[in-house]
């Protein structure tokens, strides 16, 4: 009980700090846009590694999303909280990049690093060690890394409630708010994703 | 950092599954991903640059230099409806131009039986006899009295005495057509050749001699007058058929040539007559003079009233186009006439209508007026294009000069305070005959001084624009609370006329503002003609803190700018009178190209003077802020405000435009450090449009 209302105390203390940084900002402080930075590069970054799959991607998706909510801190009006708008431009950042890879592809040589289909194996893996690497075991262990690798294999719409609801942890009306559809519809679109990513992790998930 | 994750909701409402319910343990159990260092890096040096005194130009490109792609996806659109504009206008033209050869015209029937009418209330014994004379005519019968058969008008037109129509003539068949008489008298073709000067009449002269009457197969047309009296077999009709072949000839000569309209004709006879004027008569009566025809005096009398009489009662009540009918053939024969010299047409007689019969002038008037002539329009227009042709490429090679001591060259000026910044939006034909018209008189001479003064006035000319075009330049500058703090004369590309690089510290809230408001613009300064200059005394209405008014203050609020400043087009220009100060096109250039332009000047056409009058404006700047700052109104306190002029009105001349005076590039005071913007742009004289 004590612990609940220390944290509750906590928050509210970084809240109304968050909200002075936020007016610095917006007033030109770049310093104040600085502490927001440092608290919300992490979720940031995260969402747009687990949405994109690529760490390099992820970063630039990341450095535009805070240049965006720089210039367009004006428009925050406090309504929600400031991690979920910024989780909204992170999104929609996101599917921007989509949307424009979308009508590149076709123009694109083939790489060897991406699979063209979500069966179809990358070429370079068919020449590499199928194990995975150092990075993969340090994340987690091989499960997590067939995780991530499943998760990259899903639709879209449904990688990105996938991300928002159960690795950013994110309740049904803030994922409705920010991709700005019907709390109904994000519902369904959770457990079909769910459903479909156990199908996928089926024979790993009944081993665990 | 705040981790909230709360997926302990009831969800969608289904009980997961075990493996699921394993697949949501295991996500969230799934690291969050750190962010790497040089995102925050990145982020904030770009953010720096961007919001840092904007020593480096802007990220975005201007939008003068883009093409919208809305515009471009259709331009295919925009150039066909040019096109069909174009075709529009110039169809609407050409309309215009020959609407009054497709104006309605009365039938001919209505023509001549009005005619008939008028001769008969005026005399009723000649309207009769030649009635029934030509009824005769037709009940003898004659084989064909052809659409080219003279008819009573053409008798009239033939305006030959009645004596001399009575004579046989050569070439005309003497007695009733079909009758022993018949016989075509041997007529001398060089006679008919002479005074026709055409081989279709010639022919028809030699068809007339050979054949006399020639049948034709077309039907007798029905009399063009009633058949109310008995016939006159004593009228010698087939007399008159060579005329009448003459007339025909020439007409379907006048067809090949495709002369005068025939609503042009109507028109210049309607008008000709009515004003007495006697130019085709005078026509008619020399080539009937050429005929040898035998009354000159009578000649000449119905030369200069019958054909405004004949021409009007004819084709003031309407002649029909129609291409055959004897009333058409009279009015045809007046452009046929003047182009043959034939005078046949023109000559209306006198007796058969007396001057009693002529109707009111007013009467006469067709009832539509084809349109003036436009020669002497055109003429209007072609000659101001050539004076401002003239004086664009005079204005040219002034603003071309350049050389020698910068200090001879430099001038003072005395210009008023209110400087008046338009902003020429308009065609680029349009803008040199605006520029044309509104030549720099601070800058050019007139065109009419004197030699000696040109000459001096030439080697003043570009001295005159580095200061004005500074001077105005400053101003615009204080209306984003900003001042011209240095000045360099550059060459922008090796050979090309010079420019003046200016350097205009501003806040850096205000620095968008300026660049909108001058970058790629074609400014010019100008001041309101008869203003009194910045003195003291000057009125009230043209102090420099005083407020614009019309036409300026609309355009000035339209602009969102201040006072003494104003954005307007030509409209307004055309209908303020102003005598124009500078006319520069204003560009701004990055730090990189203003320091390799300034590293290109010719230090022989170094701004010096400017740069002495810069020192000499900011000892007098400081001097006014003290006295301001130690007055007990002086509320500015040195800040320029923006809107206002830096200075107060009456010490802003044109020395009071570099304020600063530092040297350009060089580092600036440290009070203009903080939160103030460095622009540095090229003035270059307006280069007026090539003729």
């Amino acid at each position: 009980m004590y612990q609940m209302e220390k944290t509750a105390v906590v928050n509210r203390i970084e809240c109304g700090e968050e909200q002075e940084w936020i007016e610095r900002a917006r007033a030109g402080d770049l310093a104040a846009f600085d502490q927001l930075i440092r608290r919300h590069q992490d979720q940031v970054y995260s969402v747009a590694y687990r949405m994109l799959g690529n760490e390099d991607d992820a970063a630039d998706v990341a450095q535009d999303v805070f240049l965006a909510c720089f210039r367009h801190l004006h428009s925050y009006r406090g309504a929600s909280k400031f991690s979920t708008w910024l989780h909204r431009i992170a999104v929609n950042t996101v599917k921007n990049l989509w949307s424009r890879r979308k009508r590149q592809k076709q123009n694109q040589t083939d790489s060897l690093d991406t699979p063209e289909t979500p069966d179809d194996c990358a070429p370079i893996e068919l020449l590499t060690d199928p194990a995975p690497n150092p990075r993969q075991l340090a994340a987690g262990g091989e499960l997590m890394a067939l995780l991530e690798k499943r998760l990259l294999e899903l639709e879209p719409s449904f990688r990105e409630v996938i991300v928002l609801r159960f690795i950013e942890g994110m309740s049904y009306e803030e994922i409705a708010e920010m991709t700005e559809e019907p709390l109904g519809t994000i519902k369904s679109r959770i457990f079909r994703a769910r459903r479909l990513l156990s199908e996928l992790m089926k024979d790993y998930l009944e081993e665990a | 950092m705040s981790d909230e994750r709360h997926i302990d909701e009831p969800g969608d409402g289904l009980t997961p599954t075990p493996s699921e319910e394993r697949l949501e343990r295991l996500l969230a159990q799934m690291p969050r991903r750190q962010c790497p260092g040089r995102v925050r890096e990145n982020v904030m040096a770009r953010l720096s640059r961007e919001t840092t005194i904007a020593d480096a130009p802007g990220p975005a490109p201007p939008p003068a230099r883009t093409i919208s792609l809305w515009f471009r996806r259709n331009t295919a659109f925009f150039l066909e409806a040019a096109a069909l504009l174009a075709v529009g206008v110039g169809g609407a033209k050409v309309y215009l131009d020959h609407r009054a050869e497709f104006a309605f015209r009365p039938s001919q029937r209505d023509t001549v039986r009005a005619l008939d009418e008028a001769a008969k209330a005026e005399a009723p014994e000649k309207y009769v006899g030649e009635s029934m004379r030509r009824i005769g005519r037709g009940e003898e019968g004659e084989p064909s009295r052809s659409l080219d058969a003279p008819t009573l008008e053409d008798d009239f037109d033939r305006g030959e005495p009645r004596e001399k129509r009575a004579a046989p003539m050569p070439g005309r068949p003497v007695g009733p057509a079909g009758s022993p008489e018949a016989v075509p008298v041997e007529a001398p073709t060089a006679d008919f050749t002479e005074v026709n000067g055409d081989a279709a009449v010639e022919l028809d002269v030699k068809t007339g001699r050979e054949g006399g009457h020639r049948p034709s197969a077309t039907p007798t047309p029905a009399p063009l007058a009633p058949p109310t009296a008995t016939p006159a077999p004593s009228a010698p009709a087939p007399a008159l058929r060579p005329a009448a072949e003459s007339i025909a000839a020439d007409r379907s000569a006048t067809r090949q040539k495709g002369t005068e309209s025939g609503a042009a004709v109507h028109y210049r006879r309607a008008v000709n007559g009515l004003a007495g004027q006697p130019a085709e008569p005078q026509k008619a009566v020399a080539a009937v003079e050429e005929r040898g025809a035998p009354a000159e005096g009578e000649l000449e009398k119905k030369a200069a009233t019958a054909p405004a009489v004949q021409s009007a009662e004819t084709e003031g009540l309407g002649v029909s186009p129609r291409s055959d009918s004897k009333a058409s053939d009279a009015r045809l024969g007046v452009g046929q006439g003047q182009a043959a010299g034939k005078p046949v047409p023109e000559t209306a007689p006198v007796k058969a209508l007396p001057e009693a019969a002529e109707p009111a002038p007013s009467a006469l008037l067709p009832p539509l007026q084809p349109a003036a002539p436009q020669e002497p329009e055109v003429r209007l227009q072609i000659e101001p294009q050539q004076q401002a042709r003239d004086a664009a490429y005079e204005s040219s090679n002034l603003y071309m000069y350049y050389g020698g001591s910068w200090s001879d060259r430099e001038a003072p000026s005395t210009a008023p305070v209110n400087l008046y910044f338009l902003e020429v939006v308009t065609s680029p034909s349009r803008q040199w005959a605006l520029a044309a018209q509104n030549r720099i008189d601070q800058v050019q001479p007139a065109l009419g001084e004197e030699e000696g003064r040109r000459r001096g006035d030439l080697q003043d000319s570009w001295g005159r624009f580095a200061s004005n075009g500074i001077t105005a330049f400053n101003t615009l500058a204080n209306n984003f609370g900003g001042q011209v703090t240095s000045a360099q004369e550059v060459v922008v590309e090796p050979g090309s006329r010079p420019a003046v690089a200016v350097e205009v510290r501003l806040p850096g809230e205000n620095r968008d503002a300026l660049l909108n408001a001058a970058h790629q613009k074609r400014l010019v300064a100008v001041v309101p003609k008869g203003a009194p200059a910045a003195q003291d005394g000057a009125t009230d209405r043209y102090r420099s803190d005083a407020p614009a008014r019309e036409p300026f203050g609309q355009p000035l609020a339209r602009a969102g700018l201040g006072s003494g400043l104003g954005r307007i087009g030509e409209a307004d220009l055309a209908r303020t009178p102003v005598e124009t100060f500078a006319n520069f096109y204003a560009q701004n250039a990055p730090m990189e190209q203003a320091g390799a332009l300034v590293s290109r000047a010719q230090p022989t056409r170094a701004v010096e003077g400017i740069r002495q009058q810069a020192k000499e404006a900011a000892a007098q700047t400081t001097s006014a802020l003290r006295a301001r700052a130690s007055s007990p109104a002086g509320a500015t306190g040195g800040r320029a405000v923006r809107g206002r002029p830096f200075v107060a009105g009456g010490d802003q001349v044109v020395s009071g435009a570099l304020a600063g005076g530092y040297a350009f590039g060089e580092p600036h005071a440290p009070m203009l450090t903080t939160g103030t913007a460095r622009l540095y742009f090229i003035l270059e004289p307006d280069p007026l449009p090539q003729p």
